[in-house]
Parts: structure tokens; sequence; C-alpha cells
């Protein structure tokens, strides 16, 4: 199976964390690593957009 | 009033766009036909579509409104019975929101099963039931299934010599699920999700135990002296006799790894398999990549390997491509960056 990353923001994708979950949701995730680093993000049915914060 | 009418005012009430005249008059109608106006409630809401978790929410609170505004101009003496229609008003909506959120969630994005293929080609869904289910009870061999774990068993005083073909079946898992299948020799093997294995129903007696490998597992391998065991994952072909490791080799992320845990393995190019085999040792990794065609052994924190077995995301110091693959396969989810 082919998961669907597609990256056009290098320097987000490059940047290197750690994190453990375990019963979080994706939003409760993505939430967390904003604390770190500055991005937006938008869910719609399960398709993240994630974009630098403006 | 007709019952068109009535359908028209629930709409309009639930829209928030019903006058006075018609909350007052759909106040009075409730009083005598509750069942049938929970059902036009309901059907309102499936078929207008308004029951978006925000929109819902926004119209509770202007149901209020709504009310309190009617029960300050035209009722000030039947406040409680209003409100007590509110609370019934709020109530259906609260249930009719859950029942069109789960309807909607059903319709839309149809729920991705576990599968396996049997020896003759067959594909059943595997669902996720608490009681025990048999799988399959031909010939020698059954498996039995117990919630999100399927086990193959050898029946007693049985015995499958080294003639005829073996019959295989596959277990396919979708992103956003995880599977354990104990095989007919006892070794268990934890499924990540988006990951399929393929493996006889039954071993032979002698000889070498084949299965192979897709995506991601976690191996706990009966020992067997007259029976290797040997897992195929594409770039990399690993055998061993009894042990503990994890393999992963999603298609897409361009490489084979493999961490033991225990015990030791043997590692050979899948391509090559006259190559010189490496050994693993406990807590060590081999990998090789695609592009570089290297087999390289470095040793690891395990940790971060086989978290996912105990439904843990871990990421120990990992750039974000990699951290988004592990949650599109997680959470069955589409991340642009």
């Amino acid at each position: 199976m082919i998961s669907k990353s597609i990256f056009k923001d290098v320097e987000v994708s490059q940047e290197r964390y750690t994190g453990r979950f375990k019963t979080e949701t994706i939003d409760e995730v993505l939430r967390a690593f904003q604390r770190i680093k500055e991005f937006e993000y938008s869910n719609d049915e399960d398709k993240i957009e994630i974009n630098p914060k403006k | 009033m007709k019952k068109r009418n009535i359908k028209i005012i629930v709409h309009k009430f639930l829209c928030n766009t019903a006058t006075t005249e018609e909350i007052e008059f759909l106040t009075k109608w409730v009083q005598k036909n509750k069942l049938s106006f929970q059902e036009d409630v309901q059907l309102n809401h499936l078929v207008t579509g308004l029951f978006e978790e925000e929109k819902a929410e926004r119209l509770k609170r202007d149901l209020l409104e709504n009310f309190e505004q009617f029960e300050i101009r035209e009722r000030r003496n039947q406040m409680f019975n209003l409100l007590k229609y509110a609370a019934f008003f709020i109530g259906i909506i609260v249930v009719g929101t859950l029942f069109y959120l789960r309807g909607s969630t059903e319709k839309d994005l149809p729920q991705k099963q576990i599968t396996i293929t049997l020896g003759d080609g067959s594909t059943k869904e595997i669902l996720n039931v608490e009681s025990s289910e048999l799988i399959s009870s031909s010939g020698t061999y059954a498996a039995e299934q117990e919630g999100s774990k399927i086990i193959y068993k050898k029946k007693s005083g049985k015995t499958l010599k080294n003639s005829g073909p073996l019959v295989y079946n596959t277990l396919e898992v979708p992103y956003g699920k995880k599977f354990e299948i104990v095989l007919s020799d006892g070794t268990e093997v934890y499924l990540n999700t988006g990951s399929s294995l393929t493996y006889p129903v039954a071993f032979y007696d002698e000889g070498p135990r084949n299965v192979v490998l897709r995506g991601e597992a976690y191996f706990y391998v009966k020992s067997d002296s007259l029976r290797p065991f040997s897992v195929d994952a594409g770039l990399l072909d690993t055998r061993v006799l009894g042990t503990e490791f994890n393999i992963s080799n999603y298609p897409d992320d361009q490489y084979t790894k493999v961490v033991l845990v225990e015990g030791s393995v043997s590692i050979n190019k899948g391509e090559d398999p006259a190559s010189q085999a490496i050994f693993l040792k406990p807590y060590q990794m081999a990998s090789y990549y695609v592009s570089s065609a290297n087999l390289a052994v470095s040793d690891v924190d395990v940790s971060s390997h086989i978290a996912w077995k105990d439904g843990i995301l871990l990421f120990k110091n990992e750039d974000f491509y990699r951290i988004t693959k592990k949650l599109e396969r997680h959470y069955d989810i589409e991340i642009n960056i």
C-alpha cells in the first residue's frame, strides 16, 4: 500500500521531532506539534493540508 | 393542517426561519404528535444534511433563543411548557446529529476492512467480533477468530508430510487497523497498518516455514530446529529458528529494515539469495535501501521500531516526512504539506 504524503514545504518537512502518542486523535497530535513548530493545518474529511503560519 | 405543511414547518423551525405563529402551531402539534415529530426531525436532517457538528451547535443555540423570544413576546405564562419542549427538541437534535453523523461517516467514508484471501481465491472480510468465529474448517486445519486475532490450529494426531501443495491464506490489513495472526506452528505475527502476510494454513512437518510480508510486522517465531522460519520481505530474506524481530518494508519507503529484539537471524538480499548472509545480534538493525543497494547493520534503540505493536506512535528525532508517513498509516488519512 502507498501512503500519500506530498511535500511542498521543505523547511517544515526537514524539522526533526520526538514525541509519543497513544490515544490522541490526529487533530490532537497535530496541535501538539504546533506547540513546537508554527504551522497551520486544515482537516477536511481526513485530508490534512499543512502550511507555514502566515 | 396537512402533514406536508407540518414537515415544512419543522424544516423552517430547524433552519431558524419559522414565524412565531408557526412555532406556536408546532408547539401545540408536538404535544399530540411527539413520535411523528421525532421522525420528521430525523428525516429532515438526513435529507438536508444540516447536521454538521458546528451547525448543530448553532441550531441548538438558535433553538433556545427562539423559544426564549417567543416566550417573552407571546407566552410568558407558558414558559415551563416551552422550555420542556425546547429540551425535547434539543434532545432530538442531539440524537439526530449523532445518528446523521454516524450515518454520513458510514456512507461517505466507507470503512476499509481487514480481509483474508483463502486458498480457493475467495476473499472475505474479517469483522472485529468479540466472540470466537470459525474461519475455515475444511480438511485437517481450522482457524478461529478472537477479536482482532486469528489463530490457526493443527488438530491433534494429524501430520502433514512434504507432499502436495500447501494451501496459502493472505491477510491484508488496511491503513488505520492492526491485526494478529497465530500461525499453525504457534508463531505469532503482529501485522501493522497497511500490511499483508501470505502464509500456509499449515506448515509441513519438516522443512522450511516460509511466509511473505508486505508492509510491517512483528514476529515471535516458535522455535523449531527442523523447520527454519523464513520471511520474504521483498528486498531482504530473513531466516530464523526461534526469535523476536520486526520487519518493515512498505513499498513507498524504498527500504527494508529488520530489527532484532531477541535470538539471532540471518539476512540475505532478496534479489540475490546466494549472497553471503549477515547475522544480527539483539538490538541491531539491518537496513537495505533501494537507492544505494547496500545492506548495512547498525545498533538501534528497538523501542522506536516496535512501539506500534502496543498501539503507540513513537517518534525519536524523526523528520516530519517520516512522521507524516506514520500518521497517514496509523490514522488512514492523507497529508499534504
